[in-house]
């Protein structure tokens, strides 16, 4: 009687244990903004998981009914610590972030005059193709070398070494000419004031193109798209993904033929400013008009925090940056939005019809991105136009 | 408790737990990964609590005890942590 009556009780609580839960992760995968998670992940890590351990009463068995009870004692201390540590965390980053100006002064340089050196990345594809038309468009500063590269894997074209007689590493201009693509892309670009030329180079593509990058000492890597399959976006893996990681300067991954707006996404860390000073000097950005954005967590909490509050910071995050652009003498636009960032920025560009989104990014690698995410990241693989990539040059061993 | 209860229980935690995972993919920074994995780890407890109602065994709690205080510990560091960091300037 009384076995039956608890078991009934262990039923109940155990399947009010699994709703609270259910509900929980619900509300944390609809709500972005921290405090607001905070608050919904109470419910996981508070009653719902007492719940269930209470159910153990229902068992009808002295140990397992010990063993919860503990674990319920334990996890009724600890889950409020962890809940306050993290919102403590969380208002002082807040107030960091405000307290500290974040876009740093930049000294801009005259304006029109300075050379570039660039690097294409051409695989024969469609999208190398539109990178082609891309840098074919641009109004590249006099004097500014461009080198298109064909990065050819080794089991691709077997005879490569009587095509390339010397040093596969460092081609010579000539050689890049007999392959039909390079020619007519170094055809398409070919200006009297720019050095263009074109190589051969065996490898694989993100290797062979961070080489030349860097013995060119390139400024600027540009370089085509390539669809996704299922898998390789669930990681959040891509070729040009590849190819950002290992670049040892900005990429421009290209999508569209024109530069003509510009949206430069802001949230104020180093990488940001690096970003914003290069659309401020760049020459090939003269022309264009730029939206300067950056995006705030949903809801901004609505007390305790005041002016060090994610929107207020936001703003002034942008404010700074803008102004930055407009001692450069750019055509600024500002916005602040709210929302998850990287779907956001791709969004709101494709509302805009934006044609490159300039983007920071911390330069993180490999399956350190694909498990912690990366904003640029996300950029890259939801926008539907161009995207230039500012991240730090990676460490080497 | 009645078996299927139980069982029903237990596969609905295994889906919150991919849940769980969804939301640790999806945090855009480093404070929302702590707190992704803070609610993982409690998931994963729950995971192991019903486990031990379904083969009526107590070790698998044991195991749930040992995990919560792992999951604190790396909370508090890593909270502490990313703190710290951002300080010496």
């Amino acid at each position: 009687m009384l076995e039956g009556l608890l078991g009934g009780v262990g039923a109940i609580l155990l399947l009010a244990g699994c709703a609270l839960a259910t509900i929980g992760l619900y509300g944390l995968l609809l709500k972005p903004d921290i405090f607001e998670q905070l608050h919904v992940a109470g419910l996981v890590t508070g009653p719902g998981v007492v719940l269930l351990l209470v159910a153990s009463i229902g068992t009808g068995s002295a140990e397992i009914v010990t063993s919860a009870v503990v674990v319920a004692a334990f996890v009724l201390v600890t889950a409020p610590i962890s809940a306050h540590v993290i919102a403590q965390t969380a208002v002082r980053r807040y107030g960091e972030a405000q307290g500290e100006p974040t876009g740093r002064r930049a000294v801009v340089h005259g304006r029109g005059t300075r050379e570039m050196r660039v690097v294409i990345g051409h695989d024969g594809s469609a999208g190398a193709e539109l990178a082609a038309r891309l840098a074919a468009s641009i109004d590249w500063p006099p004097g500014t070398g461009i080198r298109i590269i064909r990065a050819v894997a080794a089991q691709e074209l077997p005879s490569i070494d009587t095509l390339l007689s010397a040093d596969s590493r460092s081609p010579s201009s000539d050689q890049g000419l007999d392959e039909p693509a390079l020619r007519d892309a170094a055809q398409l670009i070919e200006r009297p004031e720019l050095r263009v030329e074109a190589a051969i180079a065996r490898g694989d593509a993100a290797d062979v193109l961070a080489d030349e990058a860097s013995s060119f000492g390139a400024d600027l890597l540009i370089t085509g798209s390539r669809r996704r399959g299922f898998v390789q976006s669930l990681v959040g893996w891509s070729a040009a993904g590849e190819i950002v990681d290992r670049a040892p300067c900005p990429v421009l991954v290209a999508r569209s033929t024109d530069l003509r707006t510009v949206m430069l996404a802001t949230d104020g860390s180093a990488q940001s400013a690096a970003a914003a000073e290069l659309v401020a000097r760049w020459p090939i950005f003269d022309l264009a008009r730029i939206h300067v954005v950056t995006v705030s967590a949903e809801t901004p909490p609505a007390r305790g925090l005041g002016a060090g509050s994610p929107a207020a910071a936001a703003q002034r995050t942008l404010d700074t940056v803008a102004s930055l652009l407009m001692d450069a003498g750019r055509d600024v636009v500002r916005e602040v939005l709210h929302g998850r960032p990287g779907p956001r920025i791709a969004e709101e560009a494709q509302a805009r019809s934006i044609d490159l989104i300039v983007i920071g990014s911390r330069g993180r690698t490999g399956l350190g991105r694909s498990l912690l995410g990366s904003v640029a990241g996300d950029v890259l693989a939801s926008a539907s136009c161009s995207v230039l990539i500012v991240a730090p040059p990676p460490r080497r061993p | 408790m009645p078996e299927i209860v139980v069982l029903a229980a237990f596969g609905w935690c295994t889906l919150l737990l991919a849940a769980a995972g969804l939301l640790l993919l999806r945090a855009p920074d480093t404070l929302h990964r702590i707190l992704a994995l803070d609610v993982l780890a409690t998931i994963l407890i729950m995971v192991l609590t019903t486990l031990s109602y379904v083969h009526a065994v107590s070790y698998y709690i044991d195991a749930a005890l040992a995990l919560a205080l792992l999951s604190f510990a790396a909370t508090l560091a890593a909270t502490l942590y990313i703190t710290r960091r951002r300080q010496p300037r």
